[in-house]
């Protein structure tokens, strides 16, 4: 358990001895942020709206705020890892020395995203002294769904970076994986602005988990028994996804030339 | 050929300090260090010559090398290569030198070596026919033609620096540059390399300026060594001179087929290496061993100091 | 740098393209998708409103249309080198460039071409003839219109090329090299949504409203000429 201690200690280390990108990061993230509040202050400016489909303008602009922040927390670097660690043979270091492949990237997931994870609990927190009484369930309730969240996250980002073994290239998924979180994930607009059907579609999917239903979970939306009916959703898909990395590592292991070396 | 007077390069980084206080210090105002990486160092190569710089590792080796090749500009000092100075990167310059460093490619990873080669001959402005007879005799010389057309990234380490070799000389270089060549090269692949470089240095009159903390690499090629340790030039002399500089008495080893002196030790020092093994310290440059009876002997030889020692001991004493 | 030089550099990224078929498959099928999921977005926006500050839905799929074929633009004739410029600068493997007799400038923006963004490109130059065939534009707005996504690339490119420049000089940057790719994003949507602040900010110092959103605003006739002078400085 230490070893893994260790990593996600040297990752926020790391994090923190590259300021530079740390703030460029956060930078880049308001800007996609403000976008998106400007195109729905234009919505309502334009059409002199109060509430569309449930949401006050404040409502939808907590809404996207907090589901912006989340998408931070649950970003796409880590697909890359493993593809660039095939290229250049660094595979083979992890291979050998005896600690779980899925354990040391879990905390290297950890250790890259501590900061942010920080943050989250501090607004967690915040959130539990303004409630009293029953409310406090419903808290632990989301705490739990933002737990399996990450966890399941995890596992979805493990068996997309399998594809590594596949592609050599794998940057051009950059764009398209964050393009899928901002449209299945509700961060352009929630996903219940769409017609019912679509919506009973891909309202469960595994970026609207983590996005769209989390946030509208913190902001009261459900009750505590609908957000458990989610955490069971997502360990089903946390399942899927470790059987499918599963199988993918056992091929891709056979498949790897151990380049570079 | 080359001439550098009072090179003196040095970088700056900063050290992290130790620790979560340490990190988060750092995040507010890092450490700087100036950290002097080549020190005043003067010499002449001449044309035709091979010259080894010799160090260990972090000596300074590849910094001198990246400030002849232009890559790097000296923060002190003056460099003329062929009377060019290397930092403006010149065209004519730049095209009579070649560099293979050995711990970077120029070959693209995916594609056969040819393609680069094709790459080379366009970089170079080098005729097809120029292009097509030069490879042809370099892959000839490194035994290497049937890999010419196989994925670089399905290669063996020594093919790939082979072809590497290869592309610093497709287009006749007056200088060629190694930098540690035959870094993690097995034994067969580096004395191919060495007969190979020698070749080139002979017919070709190429002035080769090699790097290494490997000493075979250096005995076996090089006329001449400069030794650097900490950025400072220790020593500048030939492989021979060297050696004899270190040969602190003029010994010789005598294996004896049977465990008796077989001659008269008045005139020298005997000391019993081990059975039928001794050293011989000749006390005198005039004395002559006499009533040698060579059938009782298996050989004898000068006992020279291995290149090898003399540097181990150089290293170890600097650092 | 000459035309044979840059003619071997097609050759191979033809033959680097080939050999890894499915990720350039991959990249063909999912940048389509991505286009999609824009116009998809651009859909949700308008079912609650039929105008979004003067800009008719119309006039939103052209926005989209036009920056998705400068990104492509941008993408296949620069982008590689970009990033294995990036690439080279983090790994220190810079050295070959500048022993080489050529203009290392050239050597590497023109390093590798991307075909999977021609085909992208392709298809969105498609798309975007059908939308502009439903109304009727005069020779000058269609010159403008063309000349004006040429700049756009170009202008992609120098952005890039600056903060590549920063990440030689900061070391290890990698999040910087988004940068360009966010203020892209914001400027594919209409630039009358944003606060003044924001706005003068994109058009006066970063001219990037003016890259993307120019080529429409041309064919809507509402342009800022002291913009695109500035632009073109």
């Amino acid at each position: 358990m230490k070893k893994y201690l260790y990593i996600i200690y040297n990752q926020c280390a790391l994090q923190l001895i590259y300021k530079f990108d740390f703030f460029v990061g956060l930078l880049s993230k308001a800007v996609q942020l403000f976008m998106t509040i400007f195109i729905w202050r234009a919505i309502y400016i334009s059409n002199g709206y109060e509430v569309i489909k449930g949401y006050t303008f404040e409502t939808m602009i907590m809404y996207i705020i907090m589901n912006n922040f989340s998408s931070i927390l649950f970003s796409f670097e880590y697909c890359f890892r493993l593809g660039q660690m095939i290229r250049s043979g660094k595979l083979t270091t992890i291979l050998l020395r005896p600690i779980s492949i899925l354990g040391e990237g879990f905390s290297y997931y950890l250790g890259n995203k501590f900061i942010y994870i920080i943050i989250y609990i501090i607004v967690f927190i915040t959130m539990c002294l303004q409630l009293k009484g029953s409310q406090i369930n419903y808290l632990i309730a989301c705490l739990l769904l933002v737990i399996i969240n990450v966890g399941m996250f995890f596992m979805l980002l493990s068996f997309i970076s399998t594809l590594g073994f596949r592609f050599i290239q794998m940057w051009p998924l950059r764009p398209i994986l964050t393009a899928f979180y901002l449209l299945l994930g509700g961060v352009y607009f929630p996903l219940d602005l769409l017609s019912e059907k679509w919506y009973s579609i891909i309202s469960l999917n595994p970026f609207s988990l983590v996005g769209h239903i989390t946030t509208k979970a913190m902001q009261g939306f459900y009750n505590t028994k609908e957000i458990l009916v989610y955490c069971l959703v997502s360990i089903l898909w946390a399942e899927i996804f470790r059987f499918f990395y599963g199988r993918a590592m056992e091929r891709g292991l056979k498949l790897y030339e151990g380049m570079g070396s | 050929m080359i001439s550098c007077k009072n090179l003196s390069y040095w970088y700056e980084t900063f050290e992290k300090q130790e620790g979560i206080r340490g990190t988060l210090s750092d995040l507010k105002k890092r450490k700087y260090k100036k950290v002097e990486a080549v020190k005043n160092i003067s010499f002449e190569i001449e044309r035709g010559e091979i010259v080894g710089i010799l160090g260990p590792n972090g000596a300074g080796k590849t910094t001198l090398i990246k400030m002849l090749t232009g890559i790097l500009p000296p923060k002190e000092g003056e460099i003329s290569s062929m009377g060019f100075c290397p930092f403006k990167k010149e065209k004519n310059y730049l095209s009579s030198i070649g560099v293979v460093m050995g711990q970077k490619s120029q070959l693209i990873w995916d594609l056969p070596a040819y393609e680069t080669f094709k790459m080379i001959k366009e970089i170079y402005n080098i005729s097809k026919t120029d292009f097509e007879n030069r490879m042809n005799k370099l892959v000839e010389m490194l035994k290497i033609r049937e890999k010419l057309y196989v994925p670089v990234r399905k290669l063996s380490l020594g093919e790939r620096v082979k072809f590497e070799l290869i592309c610093a000389l497709l287009h006749s270089p007056r200088i060629l540059f190694l930098d540690e060549p035959t870094l993690g090269l097995d034994v067969v692949s580096q004395y191919a390399i060495y007969d190979f470089l020698k070749e080139i240095n002979r017919k070709e009159q190429t002035t080769i300026l090699l790097t290494s903390h490997y000493m075979k690499d250096i005995e076996n090629l090089a006329d001449k060594i400069m030794i650097i340790i900490n950025g400072e030039k220790v020593k500048e002399s030939t492989i021979e001179d060297l050696k004899k500089e270190f040969a602190i008495d003029r010994s010789y080893i005598v294996e004896t087929k049977e465990d008796i002196i077989p001659f008269n030790a008045s005139v020298c020092r005997v000391e019993k290496m081990k059975e039928c093994q001794y050293k011989i310290y000749i006390l005198n440059e005039n004395s002559i061993l006499d009533q040698f009876d060579l059938s009782k002997i298996n050989f004898i030889k000068e006992d020279m100091p291995e290149l090898e020692e003399i540097i181990f001991e150089m290293f170890s004493k600097d650092t | 740098m000459s035309k044979k030089l840059y003619k071997v550099f097609i050759s191979h990224s033809l033959q680097e393209t080939l050999i890894y078929r499915s990720t350039s498959v991959f990249i063909v099928v999912f940048g389509i998708l991505f286009f999609v999921i824009e116009l998809v977005s651009g859909m949700v926006y308008f079912e609650y409103t039929d105008s979004l500050l003067g800009w008719t839905k119309y006039d939103y799929y052209m926005l989209i249309c036009t920056s998705y074929i400068i990104q492509c633009g941008y993408q296949m004739l620069f982008s590689s080198a970009h990033e294995s410029l990036c690439e080279k600068i983090i790994e220190g493997e810079l050295d070959y460039i500048f022993v080489r007799p050529v203009n290392s400038f050239f050597y590497y923006i023109f390093y590798r071409v991307d075909l999977p963004s021609a085909i992208n490109l392709t298809i969105a130059i498609i798309v975007q003839v059908i939308i502009m065939s439903k109304k009727s534009y005069s020779i000058l707005q269609m010159i403008g219109f063309v000349l004006f996504i040429l700049l756009g690339i170009w202008f992609l490119f120098l952005l890039n090329q600056i903060v590549v420049m920063v990440s030689f000089w900061k070391e290890k940057s990698s999040k910087l090299m988004g940068m360009p790719e966010y203020f892209v994003d914001a400027s594919t949507r209409p630039k009358d949504m944003y606060p003044n602040v924001i706005k003068y900010l994109l058009i006066w110092i970063i001219p990037i409203f003016t890259t993307i959103n120019g080529p429409v605003d041309i064919l809507k006739n509402d342009y800022n000429m002291v913009a695109f002078l500035w632009y073109f400085i």
